[in-house]
């Protein structure tokens, strides 16, 4: 049995429009190699809703399975292995 | 009803559906042109195209009806230099003259800080760039205020074959899937319905008022009032503050006034109702969407970008005599060659602004749980 990622959690809501995604973007590169394996979980917490979109699909282009989820007013992203 | 009261009723009507579209949709004006050097995102363009020829059509539907349209002046340096000022501005705030508003109502602070840059950038520009603005303003590039006064040709001869060719475009960008994104929440709007939406209350804007939306006028008046309150001498002295216009709208039957002292015009008062509107259209928008969240914690380069970034964009707009709205959702359809010349300064300051923000704001540090 795989052992539970571990989450990174990147809190960028109310940040200025374009850096949640290259936050988001560099954050996916950094942790490329644990994310593949399985040991890490990025999870991007925006208030931005072009971002909930824009994360995704950028994610899904590199590989990766994605969520997103309201969670209390802002969004949680998930970017993790297939 | 006289002719203000109905233009600030239906002003707060437009906005305010405007306001809903654009949180929904995210109609981000800056990430249109922003986002070809951020991250190579083209579909924002192509919605923008949607959306300029389908005005197009309309404004000359209502020029060949005889309803009145603010007309757009001859191009000259200060639309090239005053778009270039803008692209960087917005580029760096993360917003413009809208995106501000709309975000400030959906609880975003720094919207707010954007709009407190652009009152403050006004302020600036009449204290000490009035007489940059003036010169930059004489030196006219050619005549021909549109492109089809520059061919000397009737509009429809360049009105039409644009459209079809737009159209054939369009269609095939629909049929490929490039009009639309990937969407992870069921409250998500696509752009390019948020552009037909834009299309028609941009329609509707001059069939009542005469002037396409536009709004950064009414900072410029913030501003004045301001150093009204402050700085009275400065009002007295200043010659900008003498000048002022009125223009007769014969199909809406009304005059618009601007003034640009600090007295009250029905332009600040049509602006003023579209702020309002956009502003409570985004709030309920994001209540009602269940994501009103107002953040105060974050990086204090973020409070500066948004704020200098505003300013510049207020600086730049009073030179290029109208701000990235009035020339983009305005002045394109209109063929304008002046809002083509400040399109051209708007891609080559957010090729600057791009550039500093890579290296300002990636610096969010994450936290491993």
């Amino acid at each position: 049995m795989s052992a539970k990622p571990v989450e990174f959690v990147v809190d960028i809501r109310g940040q200025i429009c374009p850096s949640t995604l290259l936050t988001a973007l560099k954050e996916i590169n950094d942790h490329r190699d644990g994310i593949r394996s399985g040991e890490v979980k990025i999870v991007v917490l925006t208030t931005n809703r072009n971002a909930t979109s824009t994360i995704p699909n950028a994610a899904e282009n590199m590989g990766y399975r994605v969520s997103v989820e309201r969670e209390n007013s802002h969004y949680r992203i998930e970017i993790e292995a297939e | 009803m006289d002719f203000t009261q109905k233009t600030i009723l239906a002003m707060l009507i437009i906005g305010g559906l405007a306001g809903w579209v654009m949180h929904r949709s995210d109609f981000c004006l800056t990430g249109m042109v922003r986002d070809v050097f951020l991250t190579r995102s083209y579909l924002m363009l192509r919605v923008l195209f949607l959306y300029v020829i389908l005005s197009a059509l309309s404004f000359e539907v209502m020029r060949r009806l005889g309803v009145s349209i603010q007309a757009f002046g001859p191009p000259g340096l200060a639309h090239l230099l005053g778009g270039v000022g803008f692209g960087l501005g917005m580029t760096l705030s993360g917003n413009c003259v809208f995106g501000s508003v709309y975000r400030f109502g959906s609880g975003e602070v720094t919207g707010a800080t954007t709009i407190l840059g652009l009152v403050f950038g006004s302020l600036i520009f009449f204290e000490f760039a009035t007489p940059i603005s003036g010169a930059l303003k004489r030196i006219a590039l050619f005549k021909a205020a549109t492109i089809p006064e520059l061919f000397e040709v009737d509009p429809l001869y360049i009105i039409l074959p644009l459209v079809f060719v737009g159209a054939l475009l369009i269609s095939s960008w629909a049929r490929a899937g490039k009009l639309s994104m990937k969407s992870f929440i069921s409250s998500f709007l696509q752009p390019w319905k948020a552009a037909l939406v834009i299309a028609f209350l941009g329609t509707l804007s001059i069939l009542t008022f005469g002037i396409p939306l536009s709004i950064s006028t009414l900072y410029s008046k913030a501003a004045t009032q301001l150093e009204a309150l402050i700085l009275p001498q400065h009002i007295i002295n200043n010659a900008y503050f003498t000048k002022g216009i009125a223009i007769e709208l014969p199909f809406q039957a009304g005059k618009i006034t601007i003034d640009n002292g600090p007295a009250l015009d029905t332009l600040s008062a049509a602006q003023g109702s579209l702020f309002i509107g956009i502003f409570f259209g985004a709030f309920i928008s994001a209540k009602v969407a269940g994501d009103y969240e107002i953040n105060f914690r974050i990086p204090p380069r973020h409070y500066l970008l948004a704020f200098v970034g505003g300013a510049i964009m207020a600086l730049s707009a009073r030179i290029a005599e109208g701000c990235n709205v009035w020339h983009i959702l305005g002045g394109l359809p209109y063929l304008s060659t002046s809002s083509l010349l400040f399109l051209f300064g708007l891609f080559t300051g957010s090729y600057l602004g791009s550039r500093i923000l890579q290296r300002a704001i990636i610096t969010t540090p994450g936290s491993a749980e």
